[in-house]
């Protein structure tokens, strides 16, 4: 659990950011393919047309 | 040398390479602007990881991590926590969204559109072309002196090959080819960061076993640094001593809150199609950026073990006393020879990176955001104008790195993040969240914060005033409260840092003011929300 390291405030962060990394991950993973509301503006179809 | 000369024609090679192919694909000024806001995300969040992280944040805070050891790793929580997470969910999202909605190509454009008001856009963008070569110049004398060390060229001669290289795909590619190059480069010092940090733990001989070497050396913690709070490299520091604020205030300065607002990284979000592409950049960025921060910090802590076994002598004694040097000395003296050419590689890349966004950023500053919308030139000019803005931010930067004394690399850097915090943070935040927001509660908190940040910088915090000398000149004293009694409240305020006081203004005056004035028009509200 300490890893080695001298306090239990530095083993915390050690963890926390392997935490907060592993968050982002499964965070990432979870919304993978969500794309949320579609776009209503009229630029989305302008731009799509433009790039074919 | 020749090992060094070949690697680095390769990684040229393919750099102009992705630097053609940007050219290829772009015709709009959505193109230029934005990569034609469909951008993959593993490209984006390379792009905003490798903006973010620059060779001083490396090299300067993995040094730091030599002096003061693990705690320096509550940066590394804030910059996966604010810089990724905070910054993609809660920010990115609404600003492709609502940037979508109002059609804008920019971060200024998008705040002056948000309010309706061509003046925040172009005095957003003005604020931006001015001061982003003085950040830039930190950057470009970072890897120009570092090219100097490296291949024996003269610090001048790298400032111009440098600046050619990246005038010639940042000006013609614009964003695609800023965004494909940055995530190649941060691609290289990804792997390189790996290497770095698996090769520390195998010298070291496994995770623990090198964090207890280094726990078992905290009598060695120099004298002075222990009278100043610090127990050990892997213990941290007593609360409350100088030190432990030194630790933790970086910690509010290295990355702050300063990195939500800023222009180049900002103006990511809207280069993708969608929310998808936010959501799956979290997953890259959760990744990419401990590997970059933590890494540094963790070896950086660790390079203390390492010498000492091999030379007898903690990290800061054989770097001579200069922090900057931990890395390099570390990198030079204890991983083998072709890790160092490559590892130099990545730092240049890592400045690279960042610069191409600056020039980027510096450039539609000025093209879009003051000629096109605030002076009203013609749209057709837009991305001619837009690429001579690039150039000119290109010139100011050299022009800066000329003149700006050797150890300003930190300050700059520290200098544009508080001005930007202090002048769009707040109404950045409250425009993407609270429609009460009103039009003149956003001019006044944009010029208030800028002016209480440059006030503060001009004439109340020692490290810039002395630099800077127009408090002198005027008045005769380094700074305002410099003729304060010693030990005093006020006499302590040169060393408070401009964010501290700037930002907390530019809020209050953000929300103070909307409490008070007119509401903004309902139908325009409706626009700014019509795609959240």
């Amino acid at each position: 659990m300490m890893l080695g390291l001298g306090s239990v405030e530095i083993a915390m962060v050690f963890w926390l950011c392997l935490l907060a990394s592993l968050g982002c991950v499964v965070y990432g993973i979870l919304n993978w393919n969500k794309k949320g509301k579609p776009d209503a503006t009229a630029i989305t179809i302008d731009v799509k047309k433009g790039d074919k | 040398m020749v090992t060094k000369i070949v690697i680095i024609s390769i990684y040229l090679a393919v750099i102009f390479y992705l630097g053609f192919k940007g050219w290829q694909s772009t015709k709009k000024s959505t193109d230029y602007m934005l990569a034609g806001r469909q951008m993959n995300p593993f490209i984006m969040a390379m792009s905003y990881g490798a903006t973010f992280v620059s060779t001083s944040a490396i090299i300067g805070f993995g040094g730091a991590a030599g002096l003061f050891g693990f705690p320096l790793l509550w940066l590394t929580l804030a910059t996966i926590v604010v810089g990724v997470f905070i910054a993609m969910v809660f920010f990115g999202k609404r600003t492709r969204r609502m940037g979508l909605a109002l059609e804008s190509h920019t971060f200024p454009e998008l705040l002056g559109r948000r309010y309706d008001s061509r003046f925040i856009q172009g005095f957003a963008g003005g604020i931006i072309f001015l001061f982003i070569p003085i950040y830039a110049a930190a950057v470009l004398i970072g890897i120009s002196r570092m090219m100097e060390i490296s291949f024996g060229i003269p610090y001048g001669t790298a400032l111009i090959i440098i600046s050619l290289i990246l005038a010639v795909y940042v000006i013609t590619g614009g964003m695609k080819a800023v965004m494909y190059t940055d995530a190649f480069q941060g691609l290289i010092m990804a792997v390189m960061m790996i290497i770095l940090l698996v090769g520390t733990y195998v010298i070291l001989g496994g995770v623990t076993e090198a964090h207890q070497t280094l726990t078992d050396m905290m009598n060695l913690m120099p004298e002075k640094l222990q009278k100043g709070g610090m127990i050990g490299w892997t213990q941290g520091a007593h609360f409350g001593t100088p030190l432990w604020l030194v630790i933790y205030t970086t910690i509010v300065y290295g990355v702050g809150v300063g990195v939500l607002a800023q222009p180049q990284l900002a103006v990511r979000f809207m280069t993708v199609p969608s929310d998808r592409e936010l959501n799956r950049a979290v997953l890259y960025g959760g990744i990419f950026i401990p590997l970059m921060t933590g890494v540094a910090f963790t070896v950086g802590a660790l390079s203390n073990a390492v010498f000492y076994k091999s030379v007898g002598k903690i990290s800061i004694a054989v770097a001579g006393g200069n922090m900057d040097k931990i890395i390099p000395m570390y990198i030079e003296q204890m991983m083998p020879s072709w890790f160092s050419s490559l590892f130099l590689l990545a730092m240049l890349a890592a400045g690279m990176s960042t610069l191409s966004s600056q020039y980027h950023v510096g450039g539609t500053a000025l093209g879009r955001d003051f000629f096109e919308r605030f002076v009203k030139v013609s749209s057709e000019k837009s991305v001619k104008i837009t690429r001579i803005g690039v150039a000119i931010t290109l010139l100011a930067a050299i022009a800066w790195a000329w003149v700006l004394p050797p150890s300003i690399i930190a300050r700059a850097t520290a200098f544009f993040f508080g001005l930007c915090a202090a002048s769009f943070l707040p109404i950045y935040l409250l425009g993407l969240y609270w429609k009460g927001m009103t039009k003149r509660a956003a001019k006044i908190s944009l010029v208030g914060g800028f002016s209480a940040s440059m006030f503060w910088l001009l004439f109340v915090h020692a490290k810039e005033a002395k630099v800077i000398g127009l408090c002198k000149a005027l008045t005769g004293q380094d700074t305002l409260v410099s003729s304060a009694t010693k030990g005093s409240w006020v006499w302590l305020l040169q060393w408070v840092d401009p964010n501290v006081v700037a930002l907390p203004i530019s809020l209050l005056l953000a929300i103070g003011v909307a409490l008070i004035t007119a509401k903004m028009d309902k139908e325009h509200l409706k626009l700014c929300w019509s795609n959240i």
